[in-house]
């Protein structure tokens, strides 16, 4: 089993499935969506695997498949899995089978569509599983491209605007980010002779040589690219665009996962080689974070449209994850790894209500919605557990990150003085999520209902066995979050104590 | 007899089962069998309680703790938590009167709820409620508890907006949850705070470090202050009673249910289980018992303007809250459990009869097919019930009589144990004494006015004249409560003590015959000064309410509820939504977006100085960005060198 390459083949298997699909003629729609389907179900049965044979005590990554494809410049194939990225990618390799499911009704263009659906999945995958710089900077890329067809092709009446608005946004990050893996492969040459993109010698070796100064420098760069994936106040305002325009799976994937690749790569990198710059920008880091908690969430309750609403609650909760990577203790960081996870479940679970809702009835404005509960009784006890997930229900997924998220960023050191006040802060938003999320299932579910929506069918199976998952982990999580954090501990210990050394060695 | 303890899970987990049984069974099941699985897991908790309380009651005094850990829920450095069970005498005596009064209301709802096409919704959340609160007062550990109360707040939400097709029952649900999260906001915050003082949620070694002296007064002010401000939420205290007048909008066993069971009362709860905590903030216990007092005579003075049956108990219910939230402020933990024992007994009665009231009425007026709107809740189109439902009309007198505390009825013996606990502390104490004093003669004054409106004199509707009295299924549980909140003030008479002897064994109930008869003559003296005004004889016809002549301008305000849901309204509600408009309308569109895009137009104009590109925007844009990525890649290197 050890020699078997599990986490490369996971990579492969979307690419070898985008390719049979290739060869498939595009009339036959249903094979088409079957192997697209199949493929992704395969990377989750890979997945699975991977979780079962996870050792739970090993902080560093496992599985790791190694291949130095250009020693002279000393970039190299690697790609692991440890506890910061477990969960991200079994996330992944069960969100993409929902959304695929949740694809069945496109009908136009189905090949390109479900192509670029599994190229997407390699790349995200692709993100959460490189050792290297380099690599990691591919596969974020390579993720952009397939999302912005997904959006501009398939998706709503402004969707070239919002594609192209995404693209260049991104796009104009993660030009900083490449450079500073430059700056940084230039500085490691003189240690190394080839000069090197492995993030975890880097932060050995070289970064406890940077200035704090540079730190910083190489900080900002990384942390523009991953503050807009995140998307972190200010420089949230693609999302909301390409949310509404993007087709329903789109934002799913958007949402569940995409957002998940700036907040991991705040965790992985910007915290393991800039430790005395991200204890510096703690404070300033949760203040944006606060800010998007509050900002977000009145954003999200002025809104009429459904889906608009969902995007803004989104900046509120990744606000939420900002604040507990930023408080760098243990309770914080673990509670913001989970919470990226539990965002994933809600959130896309919320984008996938809203898709079948409007499926039905061809409109999101709450202002024509109401009363849906008597028709669509199943549907509205749905998006009521999933709500209130999002809105940090004790029992459910989203109180325990939450909760911990303000329990850490409370008691964090890194935050100093300032903690108390910027928690309290946070946790008033937790009162406006309830404010929003009850608004909006009041303006859906409950009052008189409009006689053009009786008659209106209630989920059917399909739509069924794409929520019944996530409503599985929702309890689950929200019950017994005690295995989840078990996976993550002690790589994030690490990479926790990691941190504080480094600082100590500048300081 | 231990092992028994270990069962005690038992209690949360059979009303659970009943709400999972009950989501399961979907479809084919018949309406009534829902409501006998529903009631039956609800008595099944009740028996469980009563063996585990048994249990405890064996034990010697000073052995009765038993902390039984279920599982770990999480461990995350530092914080370990646990799911852990605490079976002490005050866990027990709440169990017992959650799961007691819970049941009888079950089994009432049956009858009630006959006929809803939702019923088996309405029964999956009343045990979802009970099963919440029972882990809230069971719980071993705060953030346990914490979890229970909030499930609570979401099962009122549930159930207040149970008819949802009525915007304003669903509107009034959310006002509910919006309000109590509100108050959760502070108890969010005393939890941190809590956690970041002691290192742990657990009661146990909580209160052991208070006992010991071991952590900073001050601090201990800040957290019992804001949980305190969790419990003016769950426990309607001023500022933030406003949800639970509206709160009757649910179906009526619903009401009952907050009132008296299953969700007001927590507040309460929560200050006596953190009673050692609240005891080393006596700054604190005596904003408690000051909010409290101010709370239940305001709330009376308000009661007094109202003409919605059930909108009279619920301003009720806020003022008998205060009292009890006064006396667990002064530290009379057992006086403050006693009262909300008896006053669950009567005020589930009052609701229930209440019920059978309304039911009546819309029945009566369903009956002879006039369309015309009715609102069965409005008494000034009852009267003269008295001869039409006798058993709900002496039920319900019996049930005022108690609210009114008369002797030797329960109200009574809790009221006076209340004013007792406060006399002799001096300061805030005295003046809080003084206010739930005027609070008493006002309590008289509104029950006697709302039995007088509703079964005295003749019938002021023709819905009223026609109205029957209620079937056995829901007169029967109104005979029980009746029996209860006949006896229930017994328990800790004078001479026998019991429930004192039960929770705080060094603190054995006083009677101060001179109080019981202050307190008696107070009583006698709002009911005789409302009989004076609203006696049929001194009310002539085609006069609203007698009152309101004599009080004027002041009358109308209390029928506004002073207008405290207008001035909130004025200073959060509307504030808040320009805040929210403001944000989405104007600073995300032109502030933020506008900045992006001017930026990115900017970049556009630059770049086209430059040089004259054919293509399209993407290739505009990436490669000024470019462009840029590459001077700054330089300005690093340069940093760096």
């Amino acid at each position: 089993m050890a020699s078997f390459p599990i986490l490369t083949w996971m990579l492969l298997l979307p690419l070898i499935g985008a390719l049979v699909i290739l060869g498939i003629p595009r009339e036959r729609v249903g094979t088409i969506r079957w192997v697209a389907l199949g493929t992704s179900l395969g990377v989750l049965a890979l997945g699975l695997g991977l979780l079962s044979g996870f050792d739970l005590s090993q902080p560093g990554p496992q599985f790791v498949h190694h291949w130095d494809w250009a020693p002279s410049i000393g970039a190299a194939y690697r790609v692991g899995v440890d506890g910061i990225s477990l969960w991200l990618v079994l996330l992944t390799a069960l969100i993409f089978p929902l959304a695929l499911m949740a694809s069945w009704s496109i009908e136009e263009r189905v090949k390109e569509y479900m192509t670029l659906m599994l190229l997407l999945e390699t790349g995200v995958l692709g993100v959460f599983l490189a050792l290297d710089l380099l690599l990691f900077y591919v596969f974020w890329e390579f993720t952009l491209v397939p999302m912005t067809l997904l959006i501009g092709i398939w998706g709503g009446p402004r969707r070239i605007y919002a594609a192209i608005k995404f693209f260049l946004y991104t796009m104009a990050g993660s030009v900083f980010m490449l450079v500073a893996i430059v700056a940084l492969w230039l500085l490691s040459r003189p240690l190394t002779g080839t000069g090197t993109f492995d993030p975890v010698w880097m932060a050995a070796h070289l970064s406890p040589l940077l200035s704090p100064a540079a730190q910083r420098w190489l900080f900002l760069a990384f942390g523009l690219a991953f503050a807009i994936k995140v998307p972190m106040w200010p420089f949230h305002s693609w999302l909301p665009d390409a949310h509404v325009e993007a087709p329903t799976a789109g934002s799913v994937i958007l949402a569940a996962l995409l957002l998940k690749m700036g907040a991991y790569g705040f965790l992985r990198f910007n915290f393991s080689l800039f430790p005395v710059a991200a204890r510096d920008l703690a404070v300033p880091l949760a203040l944006l974070a606060v800010v998007a908690i509050l900002y977000g969430a009145l954003a999200s309750y002025a809104q009429d449209d459904f889906k608009r609403l969902v995007a803004f609650s989104s900046v509120s909760h990744m606000g939420f994850v900002m604040l507990g990577l930023s408080a760098l203790n243990p309770l914080g960081v673990q509670a913001a790894l989970l919470q990226m996870i539990n965002h994933g479940l809600s959130t896309g679970g919320l984008f996938l209500l809203v898709g079948m809702l409007y499926e039905r009835t061809h409109t999101r404005d709450f202002r024509e919605l109401g009363g849906l509960w008597k028709v669509l009784p199943v549907y509205g006890g749905i998006l009521m557990v999933v709500g209130l997930s999002s809105m940090g229900l004790p029992g459910l997924n989203g109180f325990v990150g939450e909760f911990l998220i303000l329990l850490g960023a409370f008691g964090s050191a890194a935050l100093g003085p300032a903690a108390r006040g910027l928690t309290a802060a946070a946790a008033l938003g937790v009162v406006l999520a309830a404010i929003y999320i009850l608004t909006m299932l009041m303006r859906v579910l409950h009052g008189p209902l409009q006689d053009r929506w009786r008659g209106l069918p209630d989920l059917h199976v399909r739509e069924l066995a794409i929520m019944a998952p996530l409503l599985v982990l929702i309890i689950l999580i929200g019950l017994y979050p005690l295995p989840f954090f078990a996976a993550m501990q002690t790589s994030i210990q690490q990479s926790l104590s990691v941190f504080t050394q480094a600082t100590l060695a500048v300081r | 007899m231990g092992a028994l303890f270990e069962w005690s899970w038992l209690i949360i987990a059979f009303p659970l089962l009943g709400f999972l049984i009950n989501l399961i069974s979907t479809g084919q099941t018949r309406e009534r069998t829902v409501g006998v699985v529903a009631s039956m897991a609800a008595a099944a908790s009740f028996g469980m309680s009563v063996l585990v309380f048994a249990a405890l009651l064996a034990r010697p005094p000073e052995a009765r703790l038993v902390e039984v850990s279920l599982y770990r829920w999480a461990i995350v450095p530092p914080l370990t938590a646990e799911v852990g069970l605490r079976i002490d005498p005050l866990s027990t005596a709440m169990a017992l009167i959650v799961t007691l009064v819970g049941t009888l209301i079950h089994v009432y709802s049956i009858g009630y709820m006959a006929g809803d096409p939702h019923i088996r919704r309405f029964f999956m959340f009343l045990n979802l409620f009970l099963a919440s609160m029972l882990l809230l007062v069971l719980a071993d550990n705060f953030l346990v508890l914490f979890v229970g109360w909030e499930l609570v707040g979401l099962c009122s939400y549930l159930l207040i907006g149970f008819w949802f097709e009525v915007p304003y029952n669903a509107w009034a649900g959310r006002k509910a949850f919006i309000v109590n999260r509100i108050g959760d906001f502070g108890f969010t915050l005393g939890l941190l705070l809590l956690f970041w003082t002691f290192g742990t949620f657990r009661y146990g070694p909580i209160f052991e470090a208070v006992e010991h002296r071991a952590v900073e007064a001050g601090v201990v002010t800040l957290i019992t202050l804001l949980l305190f401000a969790g419990v003016t939420g769950k426990s309607a205290q001023i500022p933030l009673y406003v949800w639970l007048p509206d709160a009757m909008a649910g179906p009526t066993p619903v009401s009952a249910l907050i009132h008296a069971a299953t969700m007001v009362t927590a507040g309460v709860y929560l200050i006596a289980r953190a009673h050692p905590l609240f005891a080393m903030a006596p700054f604190v216990q005596g904003v408690v018992t000051l909010i409290g007092a101010v709370t239940a005579l305001w709330a009376a003075l308000i009661a007094v303007g109202q003409f919605d049956i059930k909108r009279v108990l619920a301003f009720s219910t806020i003022s008998q809250l205060g009292y009890m939230v006064a006396a667990a402020g002064a530290g009379a933990v057992g006086a403050a459990i006693f009262h909300l024992g008896t006053h669950a007994f009567f005020k589930a009665l009052l609701f229930l009869g209440a019920g059978s009231v309304i039911h009546a009425l819309e029945h009566a007026h369903r009956h002879p097919g006039d369309p015309s709107p009715f609102d069965p809740n409005d008494m000034r189109r009852m009267g003269g019930l008295a001869q039409r439902m006798p058993l709900t009309f002496w039920t319900y007198g019996i049930g005022a009589a108690a609210l009114a505390g008369l002797p030797p009825l329960a109200g009574f013996w809790s009221k006076d144990e209340i004013l007792i606990s406060l006399r002799g502390i001096g300061g805030w104490a005295t003046l809080a004494y003084g206010l739930l004093l005027g609070a008493a003669f006002l309590t008289a004054f509104y029950m006697t006015r709302q039995v007088g409106m509703v079964f005295a004199g003749s019938p002021r509707s023709h819905a009223a004249a026609h109205a029957h009295e209620s079937p056995a299924v829901m007169t029967v549980p109104l005979g029980i409560f009746a029996f209860f909140s006949v006896v229930a003030g017994w328990i800790n008479a004078p001479g026998l003590g019991a429930l004192s002897a039960w929770l705080e064994p060094e603190h054995p109930p006083v009677f101060h015959p001179e109080q019981a008869l202050l307190a008696t003559l107070i009583a006698l003296a709002g009911i005789g000064a409302a009989w004076a005004i609203y006696r049929p004889q001194a009310w002539p016809e085609g006069v609203e309410d007698p009152l309101r002549p004599v009080l004027r301008g002041f009358f109308t305000a209390l029928t506004r509820k002073l207008y405290v849901d207008e001035l909130y309204d004025f200073l959060f509600v509307r504030p808040f939504e320009k805040v929210a408009r403001g944000v989405a309308e104007v600073v995300e569109p032109y502030g933020i977006d506008g900045a992006v895009n001017g930026l990115a137009r900017l970049v556009q104009s630059a770049a086209g100085r430059v040089r004259r590109w054919s293509s399209g925007y993407v290739r505009q844009y990436g490669l000024s960005v470019l462009i840029g990525a590459v001077l700054l890649m330089f300005y690093i290197l340069w940093m760096l060198r």
